[in-house]
């Protein structure tokens, strides 16, 4: 019997009135999905969706993708450009031309005045490869500072520095089929499922046609370590100690591939004394894992026919993130696993283009993974750009990381920050606020007004966002990918293409140089300059790429498809071209638990955010799932406190206090807590961020806290609202 | 028709698969033949004529989901907000889970729920608008918003609160199965966009690809006996012997040692403190604790005035007293208008009102609404006819009496008759706490307890100023008023011991009930007692005049202030057996706290300010 | 009931319509639309409320005093809240079936029917 009304009105369903759909790249993390975004009759992006055919996410979305379209009508969107005297004086509208001659005359002021590396520029990982191209240009090749450098200093630069040092250059070596070849999968300090959902989606759809071991390194039991075969709840900070007894058992038990050290590695000799020193019962008593798990570990990988290590902010938002890179490299070569298919390290790279700015925007050398220190590279660019070598330094300038110390120092007098939101993101975030207060001259350039740097800048330029232009962003399997234009810049705001040569201008040396207009005749100029080179764009073109959802380079002119793996001859881009096995000596220097600080402070992403929730902590539908920030703690320790589930908590550390509401759960252990990274006046308060020695990555994931329940509970909820503008 | 895209990737289709006669439950899966009436229709959605070839069309279709692939990315539910556009307080799927273990040996059970689109839909069955529909298209279960008036009953019966009162628009919605989709052999938003191999769709009773199990139950799941819902779970790994909900229901889940992977519903938390949270009884139902009162006392009051001339109460006849009579009906009428204007400005659209009587044949509320029309109506005519005697004198009296008679007696079979079907509202099975004999009880305890006492205050006050003796009339409503108090009483002791037996979310509201409330909940008792015994006292003394009147006007006061504790009360405990939430998603106690910091103003938190 | 305006996309077609909607015919139907759904629900409504009316004339056919005026006054919250609910059915009504839509000649017996 089927039940109801006889006479039935017509079934509504929302229909958006898409009347044409139009491709781009999502704007959000690196794992580089194709997003159709529709369009309705009046023009408006009122959906999106996963592209079918991309082989990337072939049509599926996370849910940050599947609301992508609102981001063009989020509030607090720049409309004109602000300015400002003073950081208290209220803002001014202002056109762009009045904005950008400030912008410029500031810039020449402050050279003149102090050198020509007192005005700093840090950028991110977020705008397009031919943006980060034209701001290497006006910063390298116009401006001329030495201390110029991207946000990816917080995320992706310690594999940077790992796969230099092991194999010459940059660029992960694997690709995302490697998961259906694999038969070991190791992932450390990467929470894959909530990170990057769709690349797990991948792993997902390998582990369903073929079943292979995942083991998963996590001090916390995520839900990746809840999914693992093995699951290593080690100490933080101590995976170089793991990963050395790794390597230490498969040599020991003779368990390395020969053959492939012999041919393609350098350095074996000191590289297996050092690990001879960490065997199993020693690595133990340091990182928490018992002898016989590590010992089974390391023959599982070991005896795979091919194993692959996957790793994110674990490894790299540490005091040694280099050296666990280099210490992933190490474990991959001896096992002869790189550049074959199921075994590769493979960094998940966080921002969208990060891979774009590490091969692009000049920040650690020149265009096209070239480095400063070369005579070569810099004459090549200089002609190229039709300027004069000597105008290059000889050597990279301060990392992002160093840059802030330096303003705080008085070294550096003005910033301009792209597309980044240091006021949340960077650790210990109050002294950045007195860091950024002392500035003479500060541009905050961004798609949104209210991102909490602005607070302190002079001078705002309202920039577009994603697909309000167009460009390139490169994935985590340096798949080069397209976003079109799809609908026009919000108000009167413009895109960071513009707003770089239109500064250009303002310079004697921009207006001698050739600044092309759109994004597509840049890329021509990438093309051109990466012929030969092992990033090579030169057989893709703007419609082949969209023609084939991305392409991954190398792409040699008249290659058709790209290449999914780098080095799979065995030749690496060191001098003598083999691969470098470094020894890796462990030092704690991190500040750990003690009397006065208890616990260990970990932080990480939740799947609904991204960074510093400019963007997503204004769709509701995504917000909604983590509104406010909380802290993950262990019962077991809160009833020792008398703090309660859903009630507010009181941290504080060496640094400074924050308050956060509390969810109590066996996830974390009694002596830890988890803190979400996403918002401002939170976590970051608190952490301390010592700086990785190769990297200068700050080690967000790990020091101590004192935790108490917040007396007045009326208040700290009020404290904390107060700190949500977003 | 729905577009389908070019690329469109095969899991997106839904498979073609052989298909058992009947399921689970013995119930045919095809539900109508081909050639039947509602065979080749249009589903005419949004005006769209055309028809589907679907070979599976008039199949019952239901979700399946994995429990131990689910990750809780959310791409299910946001896949199905961004198709159906809705607002971020609303969300036709939500995911929550549950979590146990000791670290490292933690484990986290998510759970995705949308609508099961069931055999036996009770959301369909309890509507009174009749906005719901099981269409003989796969099975779908649809409400139409342009029909539902808001009273928001579906969402009270339903077991995995899948229909979604909208308080900004004032009507419900819920999945619509995207049917849509469905036409062109698409499978859902929500299940084409899983990122883990957890949640599929198909016709019911059928494996999935890459799956194994078919079951009907997980830790956190409702009883599926209440309504056989259309959904199919796996669930293999082993889970912790006690798993917790992370939101703020005082619920656990304990696994039954002895059976087979099951696991009972326990309450959580022994440690709690009696308290008052006397502002915490505020509720979006604070109108039904009027209406519901005033009916039962409109109706109390009535029965005594029309029968108690009958059993010897002389002062109530109109003889005795030709003024006070008409005007205390007139007050009555005048009441009762009152509440019925609060119930109906208490729905979300109240000018749909008359949309009330659609569902007599299976709605509680429909026949609650439509027995109270009906002794509403009778009080009408009967006060017409004795209050307005102007109107009808040229008339032959003993036709007026006549009919007076007749519309007395119906009223007097009416009203008892209209407090049962509100009785029978409250029987959820998705309820426990209200799903007990108690609520009857309490409601024609309530009828005699407020109903003679309003006839005894107003005919009291009356006899004092004429300094006549109010004890007669005193011990003899008393009898009546105490026999109300007595069986509430009666009620509610039952109640509480059956709570505790029954466990779960009887249990947790008993839980909340003698520590969040506790203090409100003993003081109601026992001002309760303190009434009985009250009223007993002054029957008994034989107090008269303006002394005798104060005490039964203090009663009167002490009782009235408990029947609205008490009912606020029934209100705020109930604890449904619908889904966990999440910490913050589908969390009640996060929602409160939304609200009271005010985090709730902004839109994106997906909490709306307003209460009613 | 007749077309409807959000169902046509050319401009073309949209310039007909505006034209046929604001004529005089439609005009005055639309008037009449209003009148009828206004009686259709305040009748409707007082047969579920005539008591409340009862309670007015009970009021009224008593030699007015003070008293009976503080009666009227409560009961003129009631008559609002009922007046309110009438008149919000009679606006639904008239944007489903009236507003944007031409009216066609058995116009009147849809809105029974219909709404």
């Amino acid at each position: 019997m089927l039940f109801g009304r006889d006479k039935k009105n017509p079934i509504k369903i929302a229909d958006k009135g898409v009347i044409e759909w139009k491709y781009t790249t999502c704007g959000y993390c690196s794992t580089g999905c194709s997003i159709e975004v529709g369009l309705n009759d009046k023009g408006e992006a009122v959906a999106s969706r996963g592209v079918g055919g991309a082989d990337v996410n072939r049509g599926k979305l996370c849910l940050k993708g599947i609301f992508e379209h609102e981001l063009f009508r989020l509030p607090g969107r720049g409309k004109t450009p602000l300015m400002r005297d003073k950081h208290y004086d209220p803002f001014r509208k202002t056109g762009w031309d009045e904005a950008l001659d400030k912008v410029a005359s500031e810039i020449k002021r402050i050279q003149a005045q102090h050198g020509r590396d007192s005005f700093a520029i840090v950028s991110t990982g977020q705008i397009m490869t031919e943006e980060f191209y034209t701001l290497g240009k006006l910063a390298r090749g116009v401006i001329g500072t030495n201390n110029y450098d991207g946000n990816t200093t917080l995320c992706m630069a310690s594999a940077v520095s790992g796969y230099k040092r092991s194999f010459g250059s940059d660029g992960p070596p694997g690709c995302y089929d490697d998961f259906e070849h694999t038969e070991c999968l190791l992932a450390i300090g990467s929470n894959l499922p909530e990170q990057h959902p769709i690349i797990f989606w991948r792993l997902r759809l390998a582990l369903e046609k073929r079943k292979f071991p995942i083991i998963v390194i996590d001090p916390r039991v995520t839900m990746f370590a809840q999914m693992a075969d093995i699951h290593l709840p080690i100490t933080p900070g101590t995976d170089l100690v793991l990963l050395n007894s790794l390597a230490h058992v498969i040599l020991e038990e003779g368990l390395e591939d020969r053959a492939y050290i012999e041919a393609h590695t350098s350095n074996y000799d000191e590289f297996s004394k050092l690990v001879k020193q960490y065997d199993p019962l020693t690595a133990s008593r340091i990182c928490g894992i018992d002898e016989d798990t590590i010992r089974n570990v390391a023959r599982t990988y070991a005896k795979a026919g091919a194993a692959m290590t996957i790793w994110t902010m674990g490894i790299n938002q540490s005091t040694h993130g280099s050296d666990g890179v280099v210490g992933i490299n190490n474990l991959n070569l001896i096992t002869g696993n790189i550049g074959k298919p199921g075994g590769t390290s493979l960094s998940i790279t966080g921002q969208s283009n990060a891979m774009g700015t590490r091969e692009w925007s000049s920040c650690s050398g020149l265009p096209g993974y070239r480095a400063l220190e070369s005579e070569q590279d810099r004459s090549d660019i200089a002609q190229f750009w039709g300027i004069d070598p000597e105008f290059f330094p000889k050597k990279r300038g301060l990392f992002q990381t160093d840059i802030f110390p330096a303003i705080e120092a008085g070294r550096i007098k003005g910033l301009w920050l792209i597309a980044t939101n240091p006021m949340t993101s960077m650790t210990n975030t109050s002294r950045i606020r007195k860091i950024l207060e002392k500035l003479d001259f500060l541009v905050v350039q961004d798609a949104y007004e209210d991102v909490e740097t602005n607070e302190y800048s002079h001078v705002y330029l309202p920039a577009a966002v994603w697909a309000e232009k167009e460009g390139c962003f490169t994935n985590t399997e340096r798949r080069v990918n397209l976003t079109r234009n799809v609908i026009k810049p919000n108000a009167d705001s413009k895109s960071d293409l513009w707003i770089f040569s239109q500064m250009a201008k303002r310079f004697e040396q921009g207006q001698k140089m050739h600044f092309p207009e759109t994004a597509e005749a840049v890329f021509e100029e990438l093309r051109t300059l990466s012929k030969g080179r092992m990033l090579d764009y030169s057989g893709m073109s703007y419609d082949k790429i969209e023609q084939q959802r991305g392409i991954q380079w190398p792409c040699t002119d008249g290659n058709e498809t790209g290449t999914p793996r780098l080095y799979s001859d065995g030749k690496f881009q060191h001098a003598d071209g083999k691969a470098k096995l470094i020894p890796l000596p462990f030092v704690d220097n991190n500040e750990r638990p003690d009397k006065e600080y208890p616990f260990w402070l970990n932080s990480g992403r939740v799947v609904e955010h991204f960074h510093t929730r400019t963007r997503t902590g204004k769709v509701g539908n995504i917000n909604k799932f983590s509104p406010t920030p909380y802290m993950e703690m262990n019962p077991d320790a809160a009833r020792e406190l008398g703090i309660e589930h859903g009630n507010y908590a009181r941290l504080t550390s060496r640094r400074g206090d924050a308050v956060v509401m509390v969810q109590l759960t066996q996830r974390v252990p009694p002596d830890m807590v988890f803190i979400p990274f996403h918002y401002h006046e939170c976590v970051n308060r608190l952490a301390l961020g010592l700086l990785d020695p190769h990297s200068r990555q700050p080690a967000f994931k790990q020091c101590a806290v004192h935790i108490a329940p917040a007396t007045d509970q009326q208040s700290a909820a009020i404290r904390n609202k107060a700190a949500r503008a977003y | 028709m729905f577009k389908v895209r070019q690329d469109e990737p095969d899991y997106a289709f839904i498979p073609e698969v052989e298909v058992p006669d009947v399921n689970r439950y013995g119930k045919k899966i095809q539900l109508v033949d081909q050639h039947d009436d509602l065979a080749g229709k249009s589903l005419n959605i949004n005006g769209d004529p055309s028809i589907s070839d679907s070979p599976n069309r008039y199949k019952q279709h239901g979700f399946y989901f994995n429990a131990d692939n689910c990750i809780s990315c959310h791409a299910c539910e946001s896949a199905c907000s961004e198709k159906n556009d809705l607002p971020p307080h609303l969300a036709f799927r939500s995911v929550g889970y549950v979590e146990g273990g000791t670290y490292p040996n933690y484990a986290r059970l998510n759970i995705s729920m949308a609508c099961n689109h069931c055999d036996d839909p009770v959301c369909l069955k309890g509507c009174p608008t009749r906005a719901y529909t099981k269409f003989a298209e796969y099975g779908a279960v649809l409400q139409d918003p342009d029909i539902c008036f808001g009273c928001g009953y579906c969402t009270w019966v339903c077991p995995y609160n899948a229909p979604q009162l909208d308080t900004t628009k004032g009507h419900v919605q819920k999945c619509n199965m995207c049917v849509d989709r469905l036409e062109v052999g698409l499978k859902p938003a929500c299940a084409s966009a899983c990122l883990a191999g957890a949640l599929d769709f198909g016709v019911i009773e059928t494996t999935p690809e890459n799956r194994d199990q078919l079951k009907t139950q997980i830790p956190g799941f409702p009883d599926p006996e209440i309504s056989h819902p259309n959904i199919r779970f796996q669930q293999t790994k082993s889970l912790p012997r006690e798993m917790t909900r992370p939101d703020n229901i005082p619920v656990r889940y304990e696994r039954d040692e002895q059976g087979q992977n099951g696991f009972n519903t326990k309450v959580r938390g022994n440690g709690g403190k009696p308290e008052w949270n006397l502002g915490k009884l505020r509720s979006r139902e604070d109108p039904l604790v009027i209406f519901t009162l005033i009916t039962q006392t409109v109706v109390g009051a009535f029965l005594i005035l029309y029968l108690g001339p009958k059993f010897g109460l002389g002062e109530l006849t109109v003889g005795a007293h030709p003024v006070l009579y008409p005007s205390l009906l007139l007050a009555l009428l005048g009441i009762q208008t009152f509440a019925l204007a609060l119930s109906t400005m208490h729905l979300g659209k109240p000018h749909r009102f008359y949309r009330a009587f659609n569902n007599l044949r299976y709605s509680p509320v429909s026949r609650e609404i439509a027995g109270i029309a009906v002794f509403y109506n009778l009080l009408g005519v009967y006060t017409l006819l004795s209050a307005l005697p102007v109107l009808f004198g040229w008339q032959p009296s003993s036709l007026i009496n006549g009919l007076l008679s007749i519309v007395g007696w119906c009223a007097v079979i009416a009203g008892p008759v209209a407090l049962y079907f509100m009785y029978r509202i409250y029987r959820i099975k998705a309820r426990p706490f209200w799903n007990h004999w108690q609520v009857l009880t309490a409601f024609y305890g309530n009828m005699l307890a407020l109903g003679g006492m309003i006839v005894l205050l107003v005919y009291g006050a009356v006899l004092v100023s004429q300094t006549h003796s109010i004890t007669h009339l005193g011990s003899s409503l008393s009898a009546l008023i105490a026999t109300g108090l007595l069986i509430e009483m009666i009620g509610l002791f039952f109640h509480a011991r059956d709570l505790e037996h029954q466990g779960g979310e009887a249990a947790a509201s008993h839980y909340r009930q003698r520590t969040t409330y506790g203090k409100t909940y003993i003081a109601r008792n026992i001002g309760l007692a303190l009434t009985l015994a009250a009223t007993l006292l002054l029957a008994v003394s034989g107090l008269d005049g303006i002394a005798g009147y104060t005490g039964w006007v203090l009663a009167g006061m002490l009782m009235t202030a408990v029947a609205v504790v008490g009912r606020s009360l029934f209100y705020v405990l109930v604890i449904p057996t619908t889904m966990p939430g999440a910490f913050f998603w589908h969390n009640p106690g996060f929602q409160e706290h939304a609200r009271e910091t005010g985090l709730a103003e902004m839109a994106q938190v997906g909490v709306v300010t307003d209460k009613h | 009931m007749a077309r409807q305006a959000d169902k046509i996309l050319n401009d073309l077609e949209r310039a007909v319509f505006q034209s046929v909607y604001r004529s005089r015919t439609q005009r005055l139907r639309r008037i009449t639309a209003i009148q009828i759904l206004l009686l259709k629900h305040i009748t409707g409504g007082l047969l579920f409320l005539w008591p409340l009316y009862v309670i007015l004339l009970a009021v009224l056919l008593t030699p007015v005093t003070s008293r009976h005026l503080i009666y009227l006054l409560a009961l003129l919250p009631g008559l609002l809240v009922w007046f309110y609910i009438h008149i919000s059915g009679a606006r639904e009504d008239y944007r489903q079936h009236v507003r944007n839509h031409i009216l066609g000649k058995g116009f009147i017996k849809d809105l029974f029917r219909k709404s």
